[in-house]
C-alpha cells in the first residue's frame, strides 16, 4: 500500500539574518516593550494550500520556474518537511534521490561506502552485506572498491553513489530532475536500471525542467507557480498549457515583439 | 470600510421602503415617526439590524492550524525513541567523526589517549607543587576527574552543531532529530573508553582506595547520559535557531572547567563553600561519576540532584524535541 496525501498544505520558510538569529534581539524583544519588539523576520511562502492525492500507479511529474516550489513539494512528499497549516498523510516507504552520495565518506573504501549508503537507506548490515556483490558488479569499479573513495574521479564516485542507491526498491521514489552517472556506455546500463527502478516502485515524483522527461516518465503532471497548484492533470494537457506558456513567455521578454502588438487597439 | 457603510445604508433604505410599502410607517409624517408601532414592527426592525451588522462585521477567515493527533511531549518521545532504533546510523556518524578526525595519521585515534595522558601528567605535576598536594593523592583524582569531565564538555560543545553539521541528511531524507545527538553521545563514549586506559596506568602507579563503591559507577554514568541527552538537545536545538548560543556554550563550558573541581579536589573547597558543588551540576554528575572509582562515599544529595537533573532535563527536552523537531529542518 502506498499512498501520498496532501490536504491543504501551506510551507512558510522563516528567513533568518544574523540580527533574527541573535540571542540579544530575541531576549530585548521578550524583556522590553512593544517598541524594543522586532518583527523583521521575513517568511518565504513557499507552498501555499496544495491538496494533492496520489495512490499506487501515480507517475507524477513536477513543473514549473526555479522558486515555484518544486523541492518543496519533493520534501514535503518525502516526510522532510511537517506544513504549518494542513496535513500530509504518507503510507509506504520512501527513497529520496535527491542526494545520491548521503552517508557517503571520502576516506572509506567504496567496499565500505556500500555499506554506510546502504545503511543510510534504511538496511541493515546483513542485508547490505548481501547486496554489496552485485552493487559492486553494477558499479564496474573493480579493484577499485579496495580503496578509499577521495581518490576517485568524480565520475567513479557518483557511478558508485548510483549504483548503490538504484539498488533498493521503495514504495515511493523521489527524484529531483533525472539522476545520471558515468560515461556514454554506463548511461545506457544507467538508463536501463532506472527504468527499471521506476517499473517497481508504486509510486514516483520526479521534479525536471526537461519536459521530455516528464512525458516519457509521467502520467500526472502538477505544474507549481509561486507555490500555488497553477495546473494539475494528465500529463499531456498539463505539459502542453506548460509549454504554451513558455513559448508565450519567451515572446513577451522579446521587446520587438512586445511593440509590435497595438495593446490598444486589442483592447 | 466606506463601501461597507455604503452597503448598510443601503439595507436601512431597503427597511424603511418596506415599511411604508406596508403601510406601518407614514411616508409624510415628519421625521418618518412610525404611527402603528406593533410587534411586527419591532421584529422587523430587529432582522434589519441583525443584516447590517452582518454586512458590517466580516467574519475573519481562520484556517484551522493542522490538528495535532500526538501532543508533543508524546512527539518528542517517539523521536527518542525511533532514533535510538536507527543506531546503525548514528554508529556510522559516530565512527564517522573518529574516522575524519584521524584518518591518515599513523597513530590514529590513540592520538585522543595520548594527549589526554600528556595533560593529565602535566597538570598533575604543575599542581601538586602548586597545591602541595602528594602526586599519590591528586593524580588519581586529577585522571578519573580530567577524563569524565572531557566527556562530558565534549558531548555539549558538540551538540552546539549537531543540526547544522547534520543539515545534508535533514534536508534529504526524513531522520529523526535526536539521531546526530545520540552519534555525538556515541563518539564521546567511544573517546572516553580511549581516554580509560590513563585512568587504568594511574590507577596502577597510585592505586586508591578500591572497594564496592565501584559498582555506583554505573549508575552514575546511566545519569550523566540520560542527562546528557536532554542538556545536548535543547543546546542543539537553541544553537541553530540562535547563532550566538554556539559562543556563549563554549564560554560556559570552558568557564565550568575551572570552578568545576576537576584539577583540585572536592574537599579541597572550605567548608562554608561546599554547597558550591552541590548548585554546579557538572560538580554533581562529577561527583557521582568519579568517587565510586576513587572508592570514595558519595553524600545522598549528589544523587538527589542528578536525579532531578535527569528528569528535570528530560521534562524540558522531551517537549522542547517534540515541538522543534521538524522546525530546526527551515533554521539551518
Amino acid at each position: 500500500m502506498a499512498r501520498i496525501k496532501l490536504d491543504n498544505v501551506t510551507i512558510e520558510y522563516p528567513i533568518f539574518t544574523s540580527h533574527t538569529r541573535s540571542l540579544k534581539t530575541a531576549l530585548i524583544g521578550r524583556l522590553g516593550g512593544t517598541l524594543a519588539k522586532f518583527h523583521d523576520t521575513i517568511i518565504v511562502r513557499a507552498l501555499d494550500n496544495i491538496t494533492l492525492e496520489l495512490g499506487e500507479g501515480d507517475r507524477l511529474g513536477l513543473v514549473g520556474h526555479n522558486g515555484a516550489g518544486k523541492t518543496t513539494f519533493l520534501r514535503v512528499a518525502a516526510g522532510i518537511y511537517e506544513p504549518q497549516r494542513g496535513s500530509v498523510d504518507i503510507e509506504g516507504s520512501i527513497s529520496s534521490l535527491t542526494d545520491i552520495t548521503l552517508g557517503m565518506d571520502p576516506e572509506a573504501t567504496g567496499w565500505e561506502n556500500i555499506i554506510f549508503r546502504c545503511i543510510f537507506m534504511g538496511l541493515t548490515f546483513a542485508e547490505a552485506r548481501e547486496r554489496s556483490p552485485s552493487i559492486a558488479e553494477f558499479s564496474e569499479l573493480g579493484d577499485f572498491l579496495n580503496m578509499p573513495v577521495r581518490t576517485y574521479s568524480s565520475g567513479m564516485f557518483l557511478r558508485l553513489a548510483f549504483a548503490i542507491s538504484t539498488s533498493i526498491y521503495p514504495d515511493i521514489l523521489i527524484m529531483d530532475e533525472m539522476v545520471s552517472a558515468g560515461d556514454a556506455q554506463f548511461m545506457t546500463k544507467a538508463q536501463a536500471r532506472l527504468t527499471d527502478l521506476i517499473g517497481k516502485t508504486k509510486i514516483l515524483i520526479i521534479a525536471s525542467h526537461n519536459t521530455n522527461v516528464i512525458t516519457t516518465l509521467c502520467n500526472k503532471v502538477l505544474w507549481l507557480k509561486h507555490g500555488h497548484i497553477k495546473m494539475f492533470g494528465p500529463v499531456h494537457e498539463v505539459i502542453k498549457e506548460f509549454s504554451a506558456s513558455l513559448v508565450q513567455a519567451t515572446e513577451i521578454s522579446d521587446p520587438l515583439a512586445d511593440k509590435e502588438i497595438p495593446t490598444q487597439l486589442a483592447n | 470600510m466606506k463601501h461597507k457603510l455604503v452597503e448598510a445604508s443601503n439595507v436601512l433604505q431597503r427597511c424603511l421602503a418596506t415599511l411604508i410599502n406596508r403601510g406601518l410607517l407614514d411616508k409624510n409624517a415628519a421625521n418618518n415617526t412610525l404611527v402603528k408601532p406593533p410587534k411586527i414592527v419591532h421584529e422587523f426592525l430587529q432582522e434589519s439590524l441583525k443584516e447590517i451588522m452582518s454586512s458590517l462585521l466580516v467574519p475573519q477567515q481562520k484556517t484551522p492550524f493542522r490538528p495535532r493527533n500526538r501532543s508533543v511531549a508524546k512527539r518528542g518521545w517517539n523521536d527518542l525513541v525511533d532514533g535510538f532504533e536507527s543506531w546503525r546510523v548514528w554508529h556510522l556518524m559516530g565512527v564517522g567523526t573518529l574516522r575524519r578526525r584521524y584518518s591518515r595519521s599513523r597513530l590514529g585515534q590513540f592520538w585522543t589517549t595520548l594527549t589526554t595522558g600528556i595533560m593529565i601528567a602535566a597538570m598533575g605535576a604543575v599542581y601538586s607543587l602548586l597545591f602541595h598536594v602528594k602526586l599519590a593523592e591528586l593524580l588519581p583524582s586529577l585522571a578519573s576527574g580530567f577524563v569524565l569531565w572531557s566527556f562530558m564538555s565534549g558531548v555539549i560543545n558538540e551538540s552546539t552543531g549537531a543540526v547544522t553539521n547534520s543539515g545534508n541528511y535533514f534536508l534529504n531524507q526524513d531522520m529523526p532529530f535526536s539521531v546526530p545527538i545520540f552519534g555525538i553521545i556515541y563518539y564521546q563514549l567511544i573517546t572516553l573508553a580511549h581516554n580509560a586506559v590513563i585512568i587504568v596506568i594511574v590507577f596502577v602507579i597510585f592505586p586508591p582506595s578500591l572497594n564496592f563503591n565501584i559498582l555506583l559507577f554505573f549508575p552514575g554514568m546511566l545519569l550523566i547520559i540520560i542527562s546528557l541527552i536532554s542538556i545536548s538537545s535543547i543546546t542543539a536545538i537553541l544553537c541553530a535557531r540562535y547563532r550566538d548560543v554556539i559562543q556563549l556554550v563554549a564560554n560556559i563550558i570552558q568557564t565550568a572547567f575551572f570552578v568545576t573541581p576537576v584539577m583540585f579536589r572536592p574537599d579541597a573547597i572550605p567548608e562554608n563553600y561546599r554547597w558550591l558543588n552541590l548548585i554546579n551540576p557538572f560538580a554533581v554528575l562529577l561527583e557521582i561519576s568519579r568517587s565510586p572509582l576513587l572508592g570514595n562515599d558519595i553524600h545522598w544529595v549528589n544523587w538527589a540532584i542528578a536525579l532531578g537533573l535527569a528528569i528535570g532535563g528530560a521534562l524540558v527536552a522531551i517537549p522542547m524535541i517534540g515541538h522543534y523537531r521538524k522546525r530546526v529542518i527551515f533554521w539551518i
